[in-house]
């Protein structure tokens, strides 16, 4: 009953070797994990956890839910092969089992179905499961009919920038394109001897069969398109296509919360799909800077090639982490390369909010240079009646965060801790900062004690009714600084605010899509040219909506944005103070 | 058949005004073109002018003994030049002038010192710019109050808006150094218990007397000075300014507890200036460029010359010889 025939061999050498590959290196990874998240693992395996892990992958291995929400056209071709594909497997074991009618059949026959068992059966279901079959070939196709005009109208599909692939790329991508209309022809030409054949493959077989006799290229067909799965899977470990089993695994371990970064970045830089959304948005890859983009980086990480630009030219405003269907964390993996990581949390801080009477400000570096920020700030307090400390008034202290960006732990940590102990000594209520990138390292960092960026605390401070503001004619233009609006998910909130006080004038790119200023303390590998393009870009498309002033909430983007802009920048609070109502 | 001008002259700073004079008094028909309501440009404002003494007013008085020939239009606007044969056509406020030559002399704009705003300007009432000072001297104010003190301290802060990559600015501004000095010395003859720190990245003392003002500065008025920039200017205690900066000689970080603190703002690019809907041709920091080595005054369109700090930061004295020069050229050119 074990039929089997040599022109199998290919897809059978391809696709033992990738699951052995996968699994081998899966393990690999779960040997290298710390103890702390290998029990995460197996604490976590049997709850919940894993049924919702499974459900993103459905969602998004074959769904692709996320590139849905980007780019529609995208979306449906990723879908088409990654879920028609899934199907089409599944389908097509069904339908072989059904016909095996409890046998079980070696994998060769599961999968060249057609060939082992040519001709029309008649089973449960057989004509129902023989239209599905050929339905799921039929979306494949019309999935690889767009990746094929894509790759010559991109820009009809929405991408601004394209992708230039390596060459392993390309290899498994011909392999990949292969597949499909070698497994079209090759079902069909069976179907013109023996008939059967659902509605794609049945009625191109009729045709062939009208044509002529195809019984000589029939065997090829197959021995064809058994080499180009072969093929496919061979390449699959070196090539972008890895992430179609790794994503599955990365996914899984973030549900299991691994919390290991080491480990996370191995998977992140295997489950990188090299889809190229990274591309279309970030600043570097428009001005023409530097091919840096985590598409690139990843690659050349992987083969272990990484270059010293793909450390240090980077801005890490995130904006590639935000658009990337896998959720791959390149700036997680750029600090690996720095010899240190920032492993900095989404969102806001998680204590209990309290409005707090004492509260502690910090400056920061960048805050101590825009004093008109913190006169503002202390108008503010004041009129709300809130007792406070400025911290880093006469001594110079500083959270670290700009040392981890530049590889330097040791001292970052050191820093931080003396910030820390100087704050806890002023036993303040709430700790509020004016700088984004100070904020989102000492959220949650301080025991029990609140820390807020002075966005949401001023919007506190209204909300509880302590100070009152006033409308004005001016119309304002937010830039959202990208450690606020990305790294704290905090973006619609200061808006709201502003429109009490201004009417708003916001580009395009706004929220966690903003752009960023090109002042990025990450990026000290840009020289003085790159960086003035960077930034000028920004001011120019921030004053295109020509608006009175443009706001923003940070004092990097607020000095980087002022030098080059031909509107007055002011800072979030700067707009609250100067709208203040004076109290009876 | 309208009249033609031999011609017009787009600013009437002391470059415009020299140049307008000169062709006024050798009998050209000479129009002044000025975007303030008052003539004399920046010069008019300064107190005192190095190295000879004058007062701006007094200055730019000496450039306007043959100005009743002239028209002059004030607070005005060129809205157009365009060229038409051997002739340009120049709409001032809606009104067309015809004229064989235009000079744009249309100076320089003040840093604005709002941008470097670690230095606390608009912030602190306590810092203020040389323009300011200057201004406190003619209105016979003090710029700063020092009733809280027997001893006060000052400090000027040279090359603001000057040679600073941080706010897109490369030139350096050629004046400052020396006015920066200047008014450190004013600042002692007013306040005669004062101690003043000037804070420089160089001292470019390139003039005849510059060393000697900046030599006598040291011995005779006992100015301090400190080779560094200032990193950030904040609010110390008793009402006093803190500066935070280095001291680049002894390699220290240092910090000074002033009263008041002037910034030595720097000289920017005009306004652009469009000869037939096209910017005229500008070097890398972007001042008009002049387009002959020999030549100082030419540009790519015969017939429209430049001159003064246009063409990039200058001292009154070189200012005043291009501009004669130009007059020269634009005269040559009209008799041609």
């Amino acid at each position: 009953m074990y039929k089997f025939d040599p022109f199998a061999i290919p897809f059978l050498i391809g696709f033992a070797f990738v699951i052995g590959w996968v699994i081998v290196r899966m393990i690999q990874i779960f040997i290298g994990m710390p103890k702390k998240d290998k029990k995460r693992v197996f604490v976590n395996i049997f709850t919940f956890k894993t049924v919702r892990g499974i459900g993103e992958i459905i969602s998004e291995v074959l769904i692709h839910h996320r590139i849905w929400r980007e780019n529609k056209l995208l979306g449906f071709m990723h879908m088409s092969f990654a879920l028609g594909w899934f199907l089409l497997i599944v389908t097509g074991w069904i339908e072989s089992s059904l016909r095996a009618n409890g046998e079980t059949l070696p994998i060769w026959q599961h999968i060249f179905y057609k060939y082992f068992f040519p001709g029309e059966h008649v089973f449960r279901l057989s004509d129902v499961i023989k239209q599905l079959m050929d339905l799921w070939l039929a979306v494949i196709l019309l999935g690889q009919l767009i990746a094929v005009l894509k790759r010559f109208f991109y820009r009809r599909a929405g991408i601004k920038i394209r992708t230039r692939h390596s060459r392993m790329n390309r290899i498994a991508l011909t392999a990949l394109w292969f597949i499909f209309p070698l497994r079209l022809l090759a079902e069909s030409c069976t179907a013109s001897l023996y008939g059967g054949g659902g509605f794609l493959t049945g009625s191109l077989g009729q045709l062939i069969a009208w044509i002529g006799d195809a019984s000589f290229i029939t065997y090829p067909m197959w021995w064809a398109y058994s080499i180009a799965l072969g093929v496919f899977f061979c390449v699959l470990p070196f090539s972008r296509y890895l992430h179609i089993p790794v994503e599955a695994f990365l996914i899984l371990a973030r549900r299991w919360r691994v919390s290991d970064i080491t480990t996370i970045n191995r998977l992140e830089t295997m489950a990188c799909s090299a889809c190229g959304m990274c591309l279309s948005d970030c600043p570097l890859a428009r001005n023409n800077i530097a091919g840096v983009q985590p598409v690139y980086f990843i690659e050349r990480l992987r083969d272990g090639k990484a270059t010293t630009d793909d450390a240090w030219k980077c801005l890490q405003c995130g904006r590639c982490q935000q658009i990337c269907p896998v959720r791959v964390h390149a700036n997680n993996l750029r600090q690996e390369l720095k010899g240190s990581t920032d492993r900095v949390e989404f969102g806001l801080d998680t204590h209990k909010r309290v409005l707090a009477k004492r509260v502690t400000l910090f400056s920061g570096c960048m805050g101590k240079l825009t004093p008109r920020t913190k006169a503002a700030m202390e108008k503010i307090l004041n009129a709300a009646g809130v007792e406070q400390t400025w911290i880093d008034e006469e001594r110079d202290l500083c959270c670290g965060r700009p040392l981890r960006f530049n590889g330097n732990q040791n001292t970052a940590n050191q820093k931080f801790n003396e910030l820390h102990d100087a704050i806890l000594e002023t036993r303040p209520d709430a700790i509020v900062t004016t700088c984004p990138i100070c904020f989102n390292m000492m959220k949650n960092r301080f025991e029990t004690i609140p820390v807020y960026h002075h966005t949401d605390y001023i919007r506190m401070l209204i909300e509880a009714k302590r100070i009152d503001l006033e409308r004005s004619e001016e119309t304002l233009t937010y830039h959202d600084p990208c450690e606020l609006s990305r790294q704290a998910e905090y973006a619609r909130q200061p808006l709201k605010v502003l429109n009490r006080v201004g009417t708003m004038l916001q580009p395009e790119e706004t929220g966690e899509k903003t752009r960023c200023c090109g002042g990025a303390v990450a990026a000290i590998g840009l020289n003085n040219s790159e960086r003035k393009t960077l930034a000028q870009e920004t001011a120019d498309y921030l004053s295109n909506r020509n608006a009175d002033k443009i706001v923003t909430a940070c004092p990097l983007c607020k000095k980087t944005i002022a030098q080059r802009s031909k509107r007055p920048v002011a800072d979030f609070a700067e707009i609250v103070a100067d709208a203040l109502v004076e109290r009876e | 058949m309208k009249e033609l001008n031999d011609a017009v002259i787009i600013g009437g700073g002391i470059a415009g005004l020299q140049c307008a004079n000169i062709l006024a008094r050798r009998g050209r028909k000479v129009v002044v073109v000025e975007r303030a309501d008052t003539i004399g440009g920046h010069v008019a404002q300064w107190h005192t002018c190095y190295p000879f003494g004058l007062t701006g007013k007094e200055l730019v008085d000496k450039l306007t003994t043959h100005l009743e020939l002239a028209e002059i239009i004030t607070n005005a606007e060129v809205d157009n030049i365009e060229r038409e044969r051997d002739k340009y056509a120049v709409t001032v406020n809606g009104k067309r002038h015809d004229t064989r030559t235009v000079l744009i002399a249309t100076g320089y704009n003040l840093f604005d010192a709002h941008i470097k705003e670690e230095l606390g300007y608009g912030v602190y009432p306590r810092v203020i710019t040389s323009v300011e000072l200057e201004n406190a001297w003619n209105n016979n104010t003090m710029p700063f109050d020092t009733s809280d003190t027997d001893a006060p301290r000052f400090a000027i802060v040279h090359c603001v808006g000057s040679r600073d990559l941080k706010c897109n600015v490369t030139h350096c501004s050629k004046v400052c150094c020396m006015a920066g000095i200047k008014a450190a010395k004013e600042l002692k003859q007013h306040y005669p218990t004062c101690q003043v720190t000037n804070y420089y990245m160089d001292l470019r003392m390139f003039d005849t007397s510059y060393e000697e003002l900046y030599h006598n500065a040291q011995t005779e008025f006992n100015v301090q000075f400190v080779r560094g920039r200032i990193s950030e200017i904040s609010l110390g205690n008793k009402g006093r300014l803190k500066l935070k900066s280095e001291d680049t000689l002894l390699g220290i970080p240092i910090v000074d507890r002033v009263h008041g603190v002037v910034l030595m703002i720097g000289m920017q690019p005009p306004a652009t200036i469009k000869v037939d809907n096209e910017d005229l041709a500008k070097n890398q920091n972007g001042f008009l460029l002049q387009s002959d080595p020999i030549n100082a005054n030419l540009t790519e369109h015969p017939g429209i010359f430049i001159a003064g700090a246009c063409k990039g930061p200058k001292t009154i004295t070189e200012t005043l010889a291009d501009a004669k020069a130009v007059a020269l050229a634009i005269d040559e050119y009209v008799t041609k």
